[in-house]
């Protein structure tokens, strides 16, 4: 079953088109990753799917109920965390939790439960204090507690990851991982790698439609081409490198980026440096851009 | 109900914690004691003044005052509570759409409409209270120094007033639905006051107008009667139940 159904989308802001006959289905206790750079229409999506945003075209079905915009029923199946997850600063996070359990319909018992596990999770069960001087983390935490306060079949997560550093993004991706057994998850972002970790599948979200939909594995089995930058301690070397190899191009006063080149020849360069001798400071490989993904997948495709 | 029940719990702790209840409360009491203390003072502050105007060859008659004065006062200084009350809660909805704070709850599934009703609840039943403390407040004071008999049809006129400030008060969450910003929503209630304020001068239209339950405070002096504000009385509480229709109807078609 599909727990989620996005059947021929269009949205437009004014003119500005932001959504074109979108097509999306995801099957029960998938992790789905929709991957887009800003400004796609990812949090469009996201909202119209949540009855936010009216369509101007299409249907969204959740647990194969039909989306209306403005009611809010569907949303009894969803928990969604927003990309700055806003709460009333006023409050404690279990106040907060409380809030959110009566007005989801939960027993006071069960609420009480189920808040004490859900803020053990996130690791704020020692928090007291009110919200208004929780950091960035603390609240994306938090939104992901109140996100599943009521068990939600499906979890709509919007650029958990974006503005954290890499120790939040992977408790918050490792939360994310650890509630696939009963709930599907739909996670926006535009970071390939938080995709590749935890994602089953995921879809590219350009111009507005989903241009590349596959399973993750074969995401990974893309073969990637990336920069490669070499940082060399003198510039002479720099300059001998480049004619000796016949390639790359001096960024810097001792920097030389070698563009495009995949996972055999990044081992044919530290070769090379390591028989010339070359005095280097680092050598660092470029994670691929979004776009050279999209290139490169559908370039595979098309040969 | 429990979604009603569990909102409305919110709206009291941030009204407590905000210590917004408590500044309202302590203006409602200010302006409570305010009208009776001003009355009293009043002859005293004359005749001060008239030591001096004397000098300048003015002279000033004796001035007495009672329950009546003190009453004026009551009816001249409500505005001010009200304007401040008005200032203090008409962001209530505003806030909440530029903090994006109601997303969490209406992707939860909370019913769009319960939302204005649990809001409008809270600012309803504070402007009661501390209405109705001012005026109890001005009451004690003034069957203390003076006598309330000789006012008439008191608590028919401190209703009226008190209705008409809700019917303006029923204005905040249309114009919140409507608008985006505190500027253009102050705004509104402002013209919400004024269209009506202006349409009473039109002598056949007057008593329709709910701005004319202000002027209830004739009732204190018999020049009016009670069933002079029927119409008013009526339109109000109608106009209250459509602005409360409305902005419902306009909030369930809000892109948020």
């Amino acid at each position: 079953m599909d727990m989620l159904q996005i059947s021929h989308i269009s949205k437009a802001f004014g003119k500005n088109q932001i959504l074109k006959d979108l097509n999306i289905c995801v099957p029960q206790h998938c992790i789905f990753g929709f991957i887009g750079q800003n400004g796609a229409g990812k949090t469009t999506t996201m909202k119209l799917i949540l009855g936010l945003l009216k369509p101007d075209k299409g249907d969204i079905f959740v647990n194969e109920q039909k989306v209306q915009f403005g009611e809010n029923s569907t949303n009894q199946w969803i928990g969604y965390l927003p990309d700055v997850p806003e709460f009333y600063g006023f409050m404690t996070p279990s106040e907060y939790l409380k809030m959110c359990g009566e007005i989801t319909g939960m027993k006071p018992d069960f609420i009480k439960k189920r808040s004490d596990e859900l803020l053990e999770m996130v690791g704020l069960a020692s928090q007291q204090k009110r919200i208004k001087g929780f950091s960035r983390g603390m609240k994306q935490r938090l939104g992901i507690a109140q996100a599943l306060i009521n068990n939600p079949k499906l979890l709509i997560c919007d650029e958990p990851t974006s503005a954290l550093d890499p120790v939040g993004r992977k408790e918050i991706l490792d939360i994310l991982k650890s509630v696939k057994e009963h709930t599907t998850v739909v996670f926006s972002t535009h970071i390939l790698s938080d995709v590749e970790k935890i994602c089953d599948r995921a879809a590219f979200l350009h111009n507005g439609s989903i241009v590349l939909e596959r399973d993750i594995a074969d995401i990974k089995n893309v073969e990637r081409v990336s920069n490669v930058e070499i940082d060399f301690i003198q510039q002479e070397d720099a300059l001998h490198f480049i004619k000796l190899y016949g390639e790359g191009e001096l960024i810097e006063t001792n920097k030389v980026v070698l563009s495009a080149q995949n996972q055999s020849s990044m081992l044919k360069i530290l070769g090379f440096l390591s028989e010339n001798q070359f005095h280097i400071v680092r050598v660092q490989k470029q994670e691929p851009s979004l776009e050279d993904l999209f290139l490169t997948i559908i370039k595979q495709d098309k040969s | 109900m429990k979604q009603f029940t569990g909102f409305t719990k919110k709206e009291i702790l941030e009204q407590v914690r905000s210590g917004k209840l408590f500044i309202i409360l302590l203006i409602f009491i200010v302006v409570g004691i305010m009208n009776p203390a001003i009355t009293k003072l009043t002859p005293w502050i004359i005749d001060l003044l008239s030591d001096q105007l004397r000098e300048t060859g003015m002279t000033i008659p004796e001035i007495s005052v009672d329950a009546l004065a003190s009453w004026a006062q009551f009816y001249k200084n409500m505005p001010i509570a009200f304007i401040a009350f008005m200032i203090f809660f008409s962001g209530t909805f505003i806030v909440e759409f530029q903090h994006k704070t109601l997303i969490n709850m209406i992707t939860k599934g909370m019913v769009r409409y319960k939302i204005i009703y649990a809001k409008m609840l809270i600012i309803v039943v504070l402007w009661t209270v501390g209405y109705w403390i001012s005026y109890g407040i001005t009451y004690g004071y003034n069957a203390y120094f003076w006598d309330n008999t000789i006012v008439n049809n008191l608590l028919c006129s401190a209703g009226m007033y008190w209705l008409c400030c809700v019917w303006i008060i029923s204005v905040i969450p249309l114009a919140s639905a409507l608008f985006n910003s505190l500027g253009a929503c102050l705004l509104t209630e402002v013209a919400a006051f004024l269209v009506p304020y202006l349409l009473q001068m039109i002598p056949k239209l007057s008593k329709y107008m709910p701005t004319h339950l202000m002027d209830s405070v004739n009732l204190l002096i018999d020049a009016t009667k009670p069933d002079d504000y029927l119409w008013a009385i009526v339109i109000s509480i109608g106009l209250i139940i459509i602005n409360m229709i409305v902005a419902v109807f306009v909030f369930n078609k809000k892109e948020l």
